[in-house]
């Protein structure tokens, strides 16, 4: 009987229901929470013995894969997989996984929350009443404004068919533009610099790293107008946090929603007294139901691949080939 | 010299460059700010009388006494769509014609019922608190992508907050006795036989009734309701039973509440100050058809009112044209 792993917190235990599809196949089920403060000895002990693992955010290094000589799946509860060193695993043979898909939707419903916050002024009117105020200060609207969005994936077209209802004008700067659905939802297909000048509200929905560092740069900030708001609930490094900052602070920018920084958590306190800013820790893409969605993915990702077909969400597929036998 | 005196807040001094029209039409524009809390009687008159017209906030109230003293009045008109602070019977057997600029904040009330919707499914008010330390902990929050809607009441405002489900997936649901049926087809919308079928069924219930339902969101509808749901309130605070809304927040049988009105406004005791403990909820001071889009949309409406009384125009938005043959000259 094959050995599961399953270091996410969030699971609820061995009998959690979205664990059946490893139950139904005969799995053994370990619940043990981990995270990203375990170290690579701890975890290499934690893991051996097991043949996959839906795994938190604990350190896959190269060391803990080659001496986890059990292991033949590693299925990353999320879409990040910072903590997994991939080449090793491919080297190995050793299938990684994410739950890619399994949370596009709260994500896109999280980046409509920070544009409404902004524009309504809801933390701050909610700390007011809470102190006894009843100063009325007023919002901006949302209906028919011009929403902005930086990349058109699957997360990227989830917002832009949430704008339809609110019968905004959607900008999408896209390289590689899915053109049946900017039709059927009315998205315009602009350059970024265009889709920054003309947005009231701007959403970032593009991958981070490599030239999209700092995507959003004093020069590219300064394209906005004075009463649009940025939001980001993707990658911390898209944005220059410097600038922006600078940009709020001097009224050229009317507001920012960040669910993700450059760091995190921040070890400083950029932002945080900044009323026309909303900040909520890196959960854009879970959910109660996104949360389920993604231990039901991780669980048959496992099961496909014990049985030898290409599970969904397959990070490397070029280990296929060479991968551990169960 | 025509005279009018503008007490809605959301004025910008007696400079103010949207009141142009009326000074270029040779009235004289005076602007008043109340210091807070509600003025009574006695000041209200004496503020006014003296005036042809008053540009009126929701502070002060219009009562029978104030349109029979202060009388030169002709015409209040509310920078906004509530007159529950106008006694219209008394404004009429005076003669003073009534206005409200309702039509000119609709769609900012239901962007705002989608605000509080998202904000309290997102728990946005605790994760800001959250984001802005050093300690991230997450607590977890649910969808609204593909959840069911429900609507108490299709007006315009409660079909704009339907329409706007329409791109998140969601099923609606909704109450109206008199629905816009070519609506209803258009945007996907389920009409149901009864209220108590909306809070049944509601993974999220936003009240978009008039404000003589009292109660609607009693004890006995809140409790047909899932205990994962949201109760929305943009419309008037009477229609939430606050009693009974408090006892289900408290006790879990309700997710959780956004309420943007409230039975007393501003709070006035202990009670009222009940709901500021609490995580689950979404307080906001009566701002949902507060946008400065709306403003300056009600700000061209209201002076246009007052200009076309005057010349002898019924004025749109009026709520008492049955004595526009007696009124005020």
């Amino acid at each position: 009987m094959p050995k599961v792993l399953v270091t996410q917190p969030s699971v609820t235990g061995v009998d959690d229901p979205r664990l059946e599809a490893l139950r139904a196949a005969g799995w053994e089920i370990r619940h043990e929470p981990a995270g990203a403060r375990m170290n690579p000895e701890e975890l290499l002990e934690l893991v051996q013995g097991h043949a996959a693992v839906i795994a938190s955010s604990e350190p896959y290094t190269r060391a803990v894969l080659e001496g986890a000589d059990t292991l033949k799946h590693v299925a990353r509860w999320g879409v990040g997989f910072d903590q997994v060193d991939v080449p090793a695993a491919t080297e190995l043979g050793i299938l990684v996984t994410t739950t890619v898909g399994a949370n596009d939707w709260g994500v896109a419903d999280h980046a409509f929350a920070l544009i409404f916050s902004l524009a309504r002024r809801t933390v701050e009117n909610d700390k007011l009443i809470r102190s006894g105020g009843w100063s009325r200060p007023p919002g901006r609207d949302v209906w028919r404004k011009t929403l902005g969005i930086v990349g058109l994936g699957r997360i990227g077209r989830g917002v832009a068919q949430r704008a339809s209802g609110f019968e905004m004008k959607v900008l999408a700067y896209e390289p590689y533009p899915d053109t049946a659905f900017c039709e059927k939802w009315g998205v315009e297909l602009v350059s970024l610099e265009d889709l920054l000048q003309r947005s009231d509200y701007v959403t970032l929905h593009a991958p981070g790293g490599g030239e999209n560092h700092h995507l959003m740069n004093a020069d590219r900030l300064a394209l906005m107008k004075s009463t649009a708001f940025l939001v980001n609930t993707a990658r911390g490094s898209l944005i220059d946090e410097a600038a922006l900052e600078a940009a709020l602070v001097g009224g050229r920018l009317a507001g920012a929603g960040l669910d993700v920084r450059e760091q995190e958590p921040p070890k400083d306190t950029r932002f945080v007294d900044l009323p026309n800013v909303v900040l909520t820790a890196h959960m854009a893409g879970v959910t109660v139901e996104t949360s389920a969605a993604m231990t039901a993915m991780a669980a048959e990702s496992i099961v496909e691949g014990s049985r030898g077909e290409k599970p969904g969400g397959l990070l490397n597929p070029e280990a296929w080939d060479h991968r551990r036998a169960y | 010299m025509p005279k009018v005196l503008v007490t809605a807040t959301g004025h910008r001094g007696d400079d103010d460059p949207r009141f142009k029209p009326l000074r270029d039409a040779g009235w004289d524009v005076k602007t008043h700010r109340w210091p807070g809390g509600r003025p009574d009687e006695e000041e209200v008159v004496e503020l006014i009388h003296g005036y042809d017209a008053v540009i009126a906030s929701s502070n002060e109230r219009y009562t029978r006494s104030v349109f029979e003293r202060a009388d030169t009045i002709k015409h209040v008109a509310r920078w906004g769509v509530g007159y529950e602070t106008v006694d219209v019977p008394a404004a009429s057997d005076n003669g003073v014609v009534v206005t409200t600029t309702q039509g000119s904040n609709h769609w900012a009330v239901a962007d705002h019922a989608w605000t509080l919707m998202l904000g309290v499914s997102r728990r946005l008010i605790e994760l800001d608190k959250i984001g802005r330390s050093r300690t991230w902990t997450r607590p977890i929050a649910r969808d609204v992508w593909q959840k069911t809607l429900g609507v108490v009441g299709l007006g315009r405002i409660g079909k704009g907050v339907a329409q706007r489900a329409f791109g998140f997936e969601m099923k609606v649901v909704a109450y109206e006795p008199y629905p816009d049926l070519e609506h209803c087809k258009k945007w996907n919308i389920e009409l149901v036989d009864s209220i108590d079928e909306v809070f049944r069924q509601g993974d999220f219930v936003t009240l978009h009734a008039p404000g003589d339902n009292v109660h609607v969101a009693n004890a006995e509808r809140i409790a047909l309701m899932k205990p994962t749901a949201v109760l929305i309130n943009t419309a008037r605070g009477t229609l939430v039973d606050e009693d009974a809304l408090y006892e289900a927040l408290t006790s879990g049988k309700i997710a959780g509440a956004g309420l943007d009105v409230r039975e007393h406004e501003p709070p006035e005791d202990e009670r009222d100050d009940r709901f500021a403990a609490l995580t689950n909820v979404i307080l906001t001071p009566h701002i949902s058809g507060s946008t400065a889009e709306a403003q300056a949309v009600s700000a061209v409406m209201v002076v246009e009112q007052i200009m076309a009384s005057a010349s002898g125009t019924m004025p749109h938005g009026i709520h008492n044209p049955e004595i526009w043959d007696r009124r005020r000259r």
